[in-house]
Parts: C-alpha cells; sequence; structure tokens
C-alpha cells in the first residue's frame, strides 16, 4: 500500500510540475512572441497602407460591435494595437501608447490630429498583472485540488482511472 | 393693420451704451472661461455633485428659454389676435425671442460634461428622449422665427406675416411643452413626474417673456429714444398679472393635489415648510416676489399705470420664476429618492438625505455669461438691421 | 487568460496551442473558458442576465461586493465623497414601524424598460440584447438626464480626470457611468466582480445567472422561492431581484 501511494503522490507531483511548466511556459511562449514579433516589423492585423489610412474606421466599426452587441474579436481592437505597439521603458514599465513619442502620440501630434480615446482607455495592456495573478490563481486552485484530494479510495487500490477522469 | 409701420435701428455713440457693450463682452468672456474652467478640470469644481446634476446653469438656461418662448408672444399678440397696437414691437419680440434662446442654449451646452461633442447631440437621436425633441424644437423655433421676421421685413411678403405667427405661436407652445416635460416626464423624483409641469411651464414663460419683453425695452429706451407708449405698456403689464395669478393658481393645485396624498407629503412639506433654503425661496422668491407682490403693484392703486410701477412688477416677476425654477430644479433633486417607501435608508451615497448644493462662481459667471450673451447679440442685431418701431415716422 | 489563444497571429496560435495542451495535460482547468460565449458571437436576446440578492444573508458590515467592484473597475474615490462613483453600495434599511434592519447592494438593476434609456437624447444609454444596461460612452454627451431619471440612484458623473483605467473597463470625464453587469466577464463565462466577491469574502447572498434558462441556479431560485424587485410599481421589470426584504 505504501508503494502504491509513493505511486500516486510521485504521479501527482509530476502533474503539478507539469502544469506549472505550462503555465510558465505558456507565458513566456506569448510574451517572447510579442516581443518577437514586434522585433521583426511583422506585419499588423492588415496590411500597413490599410492601417495608415483607415485604421480609425476598422477602430470605429469594432468599437460599436463591441460595445453594442458584445463582439468581442480582437484583430481590430484597441486593446490589441495597444498591446502590439507599446513600448517598454529601461525598468521593463509600459510606456503609456499616448506619451510624446510613443506610436499613437508620434503620427497624431505630427498631423495635430487630436485624439480622445486616452481620456477613457487605458493607455497600456493590462497583461502583466492580469497573466501574473491568473498564474497564482491557477497554481493555488490547483495545489489546493491536489492536497485535498483523497489519495487512496479503498483498500489499497488507488483509483487512477477515476481521478483522471474527474479533471 | 392698414397703418403702415416704420422701423430704425439703433444707433448710439453714448458713452453709457459703450461701457454697457464692454460690460456684456467682460461678462461673456468671464462665462466662457468658468465653463473653460469647469470642462478641464472636471464638475467637481462646480457645486454639482452625483446627487444634484443640475444646478445654477440649468436655472439659468431654463428661464432664458422660458422667456424666449414667451417674448414672442408680444408678435403673437398682433399677427396672432390681431392686437394691432403691439404690431411695431412684433419685430423686436421676435428679435428677443432669438437672442433669449441661443443664450439659454449656449449656457446648457456649455455646461454638458462633453459640450465639444455638440456635433453627436445633432447626429445621434434617440426619439424616446424628450430632450432629443427639444433639440429639434430648439433649433426649429430660432429658424420659425427667422422666417417670422424675414416676411416682416421683406413688405412684398406681409400678407405671410399672420400665417407664420400662427406657425410661430403654436411652436413655440409646442417648445414650452417640451420644456415642461423635461421635468413632468420623470417618474423618479418625487416632485416631477406631473402632467401639471407643462401647464406651470407655459404659463411660467408667458410671465417671464412679458416682464422681459417690458424690461429690456426699456433698456433698449435709455439710447434709442424708443419706448413702448405708456398706455400699451400699461395694457401688456395687466396681461402680466393675469398670468402672474394664473400661475399662482396652477402652483396652488399643483401643491395641493399633491399634498393630498399620503405618498406625496414628504416632498411637499419639504417644499413648503421644511426644506430651509427651498421653502424660504418658495415663499418669499416664488409666491411673494413672482406671485402677490407683482399683483399687488399692477392691481392696487391707481389703475393708470406708471412706467415705474410696471418695472418693478416686472422684475419681481422675474426674480420670482427665478426662485421658483432654482426651487423646482435644485429642490426637486435635493430631497432624496425614495427607493423603500416607509423604510428609512442609510448608505455612503446620501440615500435617503437631503442631498447638499451650493452653487459655485464658475456656474454663477456661466448663467450671467449666457444672459449677457443675449443681450450683446440683441444690441448688435438692433445697430444692423430696423427692429424699432420709429414712433417719430409714425 | 487575455491575450493568449485569442491573437489572431499564426505564431502565437501555434504557442497558444501547444501551451494549452500543456496545461490540459496537466490537468488546469479550462471550464471558464468552454462556457464563454465565442468571441465572434454578438449578446443573445434568449439570454436575460439577472442577479438575485438574498439579504437575510447580507451583513450590514460587510461590503465585499463593493470593494470587489470598486478594485475590478478601478474606482478609486478622490477623497470627495459628494462626487465619488458608486456603481455598487450598501443600503441599510429600517422599517420605520416595525424597527426591522435589513441590508443590501443597490446596484443598476438593469431594467427591462429602463427609464435612462428612454431619455438618453443620443442613445448612448442603451440595454444590450441581453439585458444589460450601458452607457455608450463615445456617444455619452454629459448631460446626465439619465442621472435624474434613474429611479435607483444607481449612475454617477465623472467629474475629474481619470488614470490607470482599466482595458476592459473604459471611464472617463465628462460621461456618465453606471455597473455594467461586468459585461467583460460575462462575454468570457465569468460572474460579475460582486458576486464573486461576495462568494469567497462575503456571505454568499448573491446569485448570478441567466434568467431565461429555467434550468439556471437563479431562475429555479426565483421560481421556488418568493422575490421582489424593488419599486416594482414602477413595472420596470428589473433584471436584480432582492429575497426577504
Amino acid at each position: 500500500m505504501v508503494k502504491v501511494c509513493n505511486q500516486v503522490v510521485i504521479k501527482r507531483i509530476v502533474r503539478v510540475m507539469a502544469s506549472v511548466f505550462g503555465l510558465l511556459f505558456s507565458v513566456a511562449l506569448l510574451a517572447d512572441t510579442l516581443e518577437q514579433m514586434r522585433a521583426d516589423g511583422v506585419q499588423c492585423v492588415e496590411p500597413t497602407e490599410i492601417m495608415r489610412k483607415q485604421h480609425m474606421e476598422l477602430l470605429l466599426h469594432q468599437r460599436d460591435l463591441t460595445m453594442r452587441e458584445g463582439i468581442r474579436t480582437r484583430q481590430h481592437s484597441l486593446n490589441q494595437c495597444i498591446e502590439c505597439h507599446v513600448q517598454k521603458n529601461n525598468q521593463g514599465d509600459y510606456i503609456p501608447v499616448n506619451a510624446p513619442e510613443q506610436f499613437c502620440a508620434s503620427c497624431h501630434n505630427f498631423t495635430s490630429v487630436a485624439i480622445d480615446c486616452f481620456d477613457c482607455h487605458a493607455t497600456t495592456p493590462d497583461l502583466p498583472q492580469s497573466a501574473n495573478a491568473l498564474i497564482q490563481q491557477a497554481l493555488s486552485e490547483l495545489i489546493a485540488q491536489e492536497l485535498t484530494l483523497p489519495i487512496v479510495k479503498r483498500s489499497g487500490v488507488p483509483e487512477l482511472h477515476n481521478i483522471e477522469v474527474n479533471r | 393693420m392698414s397703418k403702415l409701420e416704420h422701423f430704425r435701428i439703433l444707433k448710439s455713440d453714448d458713452s453709457g451704451y459703450r461701457l454697457f457693450i464692454i460690460l456684456l463682452t467682460i461678462l461673456i468672456a468671464v462665462g466662457y472661461a468658468a465653463a473653460h474652467h469647469m470642462e478641464s478640470h472636471g464638475h467637481w469644481v462646480s457645486g454639482m455633485n452625483n446627487q444634484v446634476v443640475w444646478g445654477l446653469p440649468h436655472v439659468f438656461a431654463i428661464l432664458l428659454i422660458l422667456s424666449a418662448s414667451g417674448a414672442l408672444n408680444i408678435g403673437s399678440m398682433s399677427s396672432v389676435f390681431g392686437q394691432s397696437h403691439y404690431k411695431s414691437w412684433s419685430r423686436f419680440s421676435g428679435l428677443l425671442a432669438i437672442v433669449l434662446l441661443v443664450g439659454g442654449l449656449i449656457v446648457l451646452v456649455l455646461d454638458l460634461g462633453r459640450p465639444e461633442r455638440l456635433v453627436v447631440a445633432m447626429t445621434h437621436y434617440n426619439f424616446k428622449s424628450i430632450f432629443a425633441w427639444n433639440i429639434f424644437l430648439y433649433s426649429g423655433f430660432v429658424a420659425v422665427v427667422i422666417v417670422y421676421l424675414w416676411v416682416q421685413f421683406q413688405r412684398s411678403l406681409n400678407h405671410y406675416v399672420e400665417p407664420a405667427g400662427l406657425f410661430a405661436f403654436i411652436w413655440r407652445f409646442v417648445l414650452t411643452s417640451g420644456t415642461g416635460g423635461i421635468f413632468g416626464f420623470i417618474v423618479a423624483r418625487e416632485l416631477y413626474d406631473s402632467a401639471m409641469m407643462i401647464p406651470v411651464f407655459i404659463v411660467l414663460s408667458l410671465v417671464l417673456g412679458t416682464s422681459v419683453f417690458l424690461l429690456v425695452q426699456r433698456l433698449t429706451y435709455r439710447w434709442s429714444g424708443v419706448a413702448l407708449e405708456t398706455e400699451t405698456a400699461g395694457k401688456l403689464a395687466r396681461l402680466l398679472g393675469i398670468f402672474v395669478a394664473l400661475e399662482l393658481f396652477l402652483v396652488m393645485a399643483f401643491h395641493l393635489t399633491s399634498l393630498y396624498s399620503a405618498e406625496h407629503q414628504g416632498v411637499e412639506w419639504f417644499i413648503l415648510s421644511d426644506g430651509g433654503l427651498y421653502t424660504i425661496l418658495f415663499w418669499i422668491g416664488q409666491v411673494g416676489f413672482g406671485g402677490l407682490v407683482p399683483l399687488a403693484v399692477i392691481y392696487a392703486g391707481s389703475p393708470e399705470l406708471s412706467m415705474r410701477r410696471i418695472l418693478v412688477a416686472s422684475g419681481c416677476a422675474v426674480v420670482g420664476a427665478f426662485a421658483q425654477l432654482y426651487v423646482l430644479i435644485v429642490g426637486g433633486q435635493a430631497y432624496p429618492q425614495i427607493l423603500f417607501p416607509g423604510k428609512t435608508v442609510q448608505s455612503s451615497f446620501y440615500d435617503g438625505v437631503v442631498a447638499s448644493y451650493s452653487p459655485s462662481i464658475y456656474e454663477l459667471a456661466l448663467g450671467v455669461g449666457g444672459v449677457s450673451l443675449s443681450m450683446l447679440g440683441l444690441f448688435v442685431l438692433l445697430r444692423i438691421l430696423p427692429f424699432l418701431p420709429d414712433n417719430r415716422a409714425g | 487568460m487575455t491575450g493568449s489563444g485569442t491573437v489572431s497571429r499564426r505564431s502565437l496560435l501555434k504557442g497558444a496551442t501547444a501551451c494549452a495542451a500543456i496545461t490540459a495535460a496537466g490537468g488546469f482547468r479550462i471550464v471558464e473558458l468552454a462556457m464563454a460565449k465565442s468571441p465572434e458571437d454578438a449578446a443573445s436576446s434568449l439570454v436575460r442576465w439577472g442577479m438575485l440578492i438574498d439579504t437575510e444573508k447580507c451583513a450590514s458590515d460587510c461590503d465585499a461586493c463593493v470593494s470587489g467592484c470598486n478594485s475590478e473597475h478601478n474606482l478609486e474615490g478622490m477623497g470627495r465623497p459628494e462626487t465619488d462613483a458608486q456603481w455598487i453600495r450598501k443600503l441599510d434599511i429600517t422599517d420605520n414601524q416595525t424597527g426591522h434592519v435589513s441590508s443590501l447592494p443597490m446596484l443598476c438593476q438593469h431594467c427591462e424598460n429602463p427609464p435612462c434609456v428612454d431619455v438618453c437624447p443620443t442613445g448612448a444609454s442603451f440595454k444590450r440584447e441581453d439585458g444589460i444596461v450601458l452607457v455608450d460612452k463615445h456617444t455619452c454627451i454629459g448631460c446626465r438626464y439619465c442621472v435624474i431619471a434613474c429611479p435607483y440612484k444607481a449612475r454617477s458623473f465623472v467629474h475629474e480626470n481619470l488614470h490607470n483605467q482599466k482595458s476592459y473597463s473604459p471611464r472617463g470625464k465628462g460621461t456618465v457611468e453606471s455597473c455594467t453587469f461586468c459585461v467583460h466577464r460575462i462575454d468570457n463565462g465569468r460572474t460579475p466582480a460582486c458576486v464573486e466577491s461576495c462568494q469567497s469574502d462575503g456571505n454568499g447572498a448573491m446569485v448570478f445567472g441567466d434568467l431565461n434558462d429555467k434550468a439556471s441556479e437563479i431562475a429555479v431560485k426565483i421560481k421556488s422561492e418568493p422575490s421582489r424587485q424593488v419599486r416594482e410599481d414602477l413595472e420596470l421589470n428589473t433584471g436584480v431581484r432582492y429575497q426577504n426584504v
């Protein structure tokens, strides 16, 4: 029985570690991909010509869809623009996209077109905080679950299969 | 009708006149600066808060809008009701109506949270909103009165004066109903939510329009030398007396019916006896200055009304109307909303308590700026086009 | 999970799929995401979101729902209580005759016939297909007529310049705002922040769900137990209902 127990515990530890690894990896990958795309100058959600001339129309269209109908695709959403185009300073903190010389401000200041988007909208993504919070929450849930589940159900025979299905 | 009327422009190089124009310009600049200050810092610098969201600027704006609608009445008296002795003043009446309305609207717009989005208000409409209707009624009013003035100015079109006047008369009636409806259609506030708001506002507009007309024609007389004949002014003042009495009657009917049902007794006792400033404004301002004083001045004593008595009655009526609108607009919001009848409610959001509102200097400046804008518009246009009757030629 | 799995770029998708596979293999629950309507779906009129609040469970000294809402939407006060926004507030109610005291949270009631929507001149106040009443701050001119018209005192006017808004909850000076039912959460299959806080830090007095779904906890509960609307005399058919008040 002791042996079986150990097996189950080890499997569980492995699973927890895999989850932790998976989460960390996914966040790292996401951040990395965004960084990489920015560095590579990967094409935006539409060809540059269209974006230059029509980003306002695209944003307005998306705005009404999201606001009025609850359609939350991200391709033309302002939050998506900000997530890709925001810059970080030397300390690794986001610089607001409407700060001088930043993505939105650089053109809009040059062309003297005032925008009021950022009277209301956030100028940096909340991704870092929310991703951290998400990882923490997921980890604590996972660990709590693994610790509270009965390890052995009946006379030494672990119902590994059932536990697996319950996940 | 048969007599050909003569009109003239205002010509004055009087230093007093110049001083007056300079004063108006300064007041407008101060008003605009105040509005700009409130807009750039946000409305927390004003007296307004989340309990009383419409304050002094709304009192001024509605006062001006009601005066505008009522001021047109002097023109309607001749073109709709055939009172020919008012005919020579109907151009002036139309002009006064337009400038007062524009002044009121500017105050209203500059007090918006996002005044720069006026174009949104002009392009997005919700037709179930009485406010949206009012945007049409107000801008339409200016257009209708311009047509009414045009057919008066253009001799060849003079035969259209009667239909144009009738149309303008109907329009201003609907407009004032719309202004009353802003409050009448609100179920959420104890003092509003009554169809009585509509007649109360219509008669108040007649009171205001008549008294403002009498005061302003006297003001222009200083520099134009053209005054309303004492006899006509006396007739108009006695008419003002009837309007004042009618308004007192309607207000009494409103409060008595409201007082009868236990449901509304809370707000009624608030206005009539326990409301502090609002109670004082009601009895001394609205009923005293706005009702009893003008009635006494007009009807007590010799039936030959002197210009002094006419002006005192008019001035008091305007002060009373101001108090009435303050009690209605601010007092109506200050009284707590009843979410749970028969229960006492407490919260961190001022539930169940009388909300405080003390007007800021910025709101006062904005309101005064609006009045000044109306007056400046009037005096500029009086110099450009012949709105004033030419007594000498007549 | 904002950002992962939804960004429409091939490389990113690949990464996201890989990590989703890993997390799933590791046993991480992604039930919440599975329950959400997909992002390209519009809100449907087949759904009517609603809330049931049991005032017997709601304690007078508890404001978990309020702090949950404030931190979710970053409603940081300016230390000026008369002009600070409140989307949800606690009411203490004493019966004038019996002295019975109860406590409950008051928020936008998400009426079926909302007076704020009726009076709004530009149509900025509107009701979504699924019954959520919102302010489109792009067309709100700040006239405050809706604040006058709301029978529940649920709306606030933003009296100053704001900073540090959340990306999912834009707010700004000169416009009117109120409880959104945490529409950004609902669209991702989650419950509003106040309900979540009430369950985790409060007394579990709030239930949220689809009133039209006969099998939902809220629908079952309001059918089997008595509940009421605040100011039901106005016939607004509120989406928020109360028990034991």
